[in-house]
């Protein structure tokens, strides 16, 4: 029987061949619906683009006429481009990687009108969240609850006094052994007595000075030497002492801490800095929550079950990458040169960068952004990233927005309607320096003269919140973050937050105040009385005190010995 | 689907060789057992093209072997991220990470490499075992089936016409 089959290799070439054809077909349509799908979810309005062309030899893509809709004004583009153009390096594709020698985004708009509306059908999630941030309830609470709160709470205070008891016990057991008779006593006496046979030999003849003289120096010697060890035994003590002392100042605090804890579990820790914190995120504004929570959808999004099609389902998963040391020192993927050109009646866009590529310390060059908006709208933004390697980096940010006038901006979205600023000004100031070990970065930003549309039927608060932003020359926020990569610590104060505190202050000032005096009663019924944790500083006197005698009657033999 | 099944009989009862039937099946496995789109594929798709592998067992046989390839998928890549991750292993996959080759095989996907490893031993082992159990049918099972009440009365069906057609 014939093994080969002949006819199977035209049919596998001709495979081969149907296969890469519909590919070249059939990829700009692909292209084009993973760039509408994955930049509709992570913007979260319509992304479209009008068509794809892609041409293999040399391989370029271009996208024409790409808009992206204003999730907050669905008929509105927050973005339109008449052309995106990629240059792509052949060569780097044969390693999987994607290095765009040229990118060009020619017509750019901004705030351009959409015959039909940009809005993703099921709505926004981040919309849903503003929402919930807004409808604050403060809680009711009862004397049992207040009680059942402390019982189950980890407090802080019995950790505290329980490492205390440990130390001490532990530092009674060291003391007693070090200046056990035997061993500490013992060693002061028979110093004593050899002083004193050496003295009584001294007193008999003169010339016992002359033969003793070896002992004399040994008894010296170990004088010295126990003289020594109590100095240590000194500073071990001071040691202890402070050790004691901190610990102490714990406990004293810790009831005062628990209380904040506890009261935090409610929000009511810190009054209406801790409800804010609870029912509005640590010192954030409902518009930086929804940065974040955009973020955190763009970076879980293709990770997601849902996001898999039905058939992906039924099919066998490639699973975890490994990662190897690559050999081909070139990003994955890498701008080299990048070009923006557009604008509208009234303003023009203008702008450029060089070398921006992930990994960027493989890009070997230090990335350059810059752009600058003239005419009506005036702003800057300038950027220049240098990683000479994987553990150094230094990132310079400077971006100024002189003055941008904003219509019919969405603020916010309440149960009631949506809060717009129908008319103001935005300003914004963004400085700062990033490098793997520190941020340093300030932002202002501002929105002058805010003329705020609020709904119908608003609550007592929420009513008091529109009145005064209305009645605001200025809403700002300035943004600050420290701290490192790993853990940047972002500060941000918003007159907006302290209007919302103002609104809602007073109901929760009294709220806090009525209810600190119940729970600080159950925690200091759920420590105990401490007072008598402070009794064993006695201890540490005493031992202080037989340390010191030990050293003047070493000291005073020593004085005594002439040679 | 009647047609198929038919197809896959006639294959069963016909002459052909059981080495044949059994390498489509274990050439299958390979394919069911890791993510299609892998280079791999393409060469067992050339070997079940080229060699004289029977294409009805092969067709039949992968969308099976795909499904039970979806089941045992977990386990596979935990022992494809064992292999991956395997400390005397690493030399070889980082070189073969870094060529041409090994760039664009995806074998440093756990998934890929598991279902590779788990579709090899699979094929190597069905092969024997597949060839075995057509001959038993054959000499065994096959003049039984002719004499059940139920084959005498498929024979009176659709399904039996077409079957019988397909076999002429």
């Amino acid at each position: 029987m014939k093994i080969i089959r002949w006819w199977g290799i035209g049919v596998f070439i001709a495979l081969l061949v149907l296969l890469a054809l519909s590919w070249v077909l059939l990829a700009p349509k692909i292209i084009g619906d993973t760039i509408e799908q994955v930049g509709s979810e992570a913007l979260g309005a319509k992304v479209e683009v009008g068509d794809v062309d892609l041409t293999l030899f040399p391989v370029s893509v271009t996208l024409n006429q790409v808009y992206a809709a204003n999730p907050d004004k669905p008929m509105e583009n927050i973005f339109e481009s008449s052309q995106i153009k990629m240059a792509i390096d052949s060569e780097s594709l044969l390693w999987k990687k994607i290095v765009i020698d040229e990118l060009v985004l020619d017509g750019v708009k901004t705030a351009t009108p959409r015959t039909e509306s940009g809005e993703l059908a099921g709505g926004r999630k981040s919309a849903q969240f503003v929402q919930e941030t807004l409808d604050i309830d403060i809680p009711e609470l009862s004397e049992s609850d207040i009680k059942s709160a402390v019982e189950k709470a980890d407090l802080i205070t019995v950790r505290r006094v329980n490492t205390l008891k440990d130390t001490q016990q532990q530092l009674k057991g060291e003391w007693e052994q070090v200046l056990d008779k035997k061993a500490f006593e013992q060693r002061t006496d028979d110093i004593k007595k050899e002083y004193d046979r050496l003295s009584e030999r001294l007193k008999k003849n003169k010339l016992n000075l002359i033969k003793d003289a070896k002992e004399w120096k040994k008894l010296k010697r170990e004088i010295d030497a126990e003289r020594k060890n109590i100095s240590g035994l000194s500073d071990k003590l001071k040691q202890d002492r402070r050790l004691l002392a901190k610990q102490l100042t714990d406990v004293k605090n810790g009831p005062e801490a628990d209380l904040d804890a506890v009261m935090s579990d409610f929000g009511l820790g810190n009054g209406i800095d801790g409800i804010i914190d609870k029912y509005l995120g640590p010192k954030y504004t409902p518009w930086v929550k929804r940065a974040i929570e955009m973020t955190q959808g763009m970076e879980s999004e293709p990770a997601t079950a849902e996001s898999q099609s039905e058939t992906d389902k039924l099919a066998v998963q490639v699973g975890d990458k490994v990662y190897y040391e690559d050999e081909k020192l070139f990003p994955e993927i890498l701008i080299k040169k990048i070009k923006l050109g557009g604008g509208d009646t009234g303003w023009t866009l203008d702008g450029d960068g060089f070398n921006l590529g992930y990994l960027p310390w493989l890009t070997g060059n230090p990335a350059v952004m810059n752009l600058k908006l003239d005419g009506d709208r005036k702003a800057s933004f300038d950027m220049s990233s240098d990683w000479p390697s994987s553990n150094k980096m230094l990132t310079k940010l400077s971006s100024k927005i002189d003055a941008w006038p904003v219509t019919n901006m969405q603020l916010m979205q309440t149960e009631e309607g949506a809060w717009t600023i129908d008319s103001g000004v935005f300003v914004a100031d963004i400085q700062g320096e990033l490098t793997l070990e520190k941020i340093d970065l300030r932002a202002t930003f501002k929105v002058t003269s805010p003329q705020l549309t609020a709904p119908e039927g608003l609550s007592d608060w929420k009513k008091t919140l529109a009145a005064s932003i209305n009645s605001q020359k200025v809403v700002d926020f300035d943004l600050k973050v420290t701290g490192s990569v790993s853990e940047p610590k972002v500060k941000l104060k918003s007159s907006l937050e302290n209007l919302l505190k103002d609104a809602v202050g007073e109901k929760v000032k009294q709220k806090a105040e009525s209810l600190k005096a119940d729970f600080k009663q159950q925690i200091t019924e759920k420590v105990g009385d401490i007072s008598g944790l402070e009794d064993f500083n006695g201890n540490l006197d005493d031992w202080q005190k037989q340390l010191g005698s030990k050293d003047d009657l070493l000291k005073e033999i020593l004085g005594k010995i002439k040679i | 689907m009647l047609s198929i099944l038919a197809k896959l009989l006639k294959v069963l009862n016909s002459e052909q060789s059981p080495g044949q039937i059994a390498a489509a099946i274990s050439l299958a496995a390979i394919v069911g057992f890791t993510p299609l789109f892998s280079l791999h594929n393409i060469v067992i798709f050339f070997f079940v093209l080229i060699l004289r592998v029977n294409l009805t067992v092969f067709l039949v046989a992968w969308p099976l072997l795909t499904l039970l390839g979806v089941l045992i998928a977990p386990g596979a890549e935990s022992i494809g991220l064992s292999i991956l991750q395997n400390p005397s292993l690493i030399p070889f996959w980082e070189s073969f990470y870094n060529t041409l080759i090994g760039r664009w095989s995806n074998f440093y996907f756990s998934g890929v490499i598991g279902g590779l490893v788990i579709g090899v031993i699979t094929a190597v082992v069905l092969y024997p075992v597949s060839i075995l159990l057509v001959n038993q049918y054959r000499t065994k099972l096959m003049q039984r089936f002719e004499q059940f009440h139920i084959v005498r009365l498929i024979k009176t069906t659709k399904f039996w016409q077409l079957y019988d057609s397909t076999a002429n």
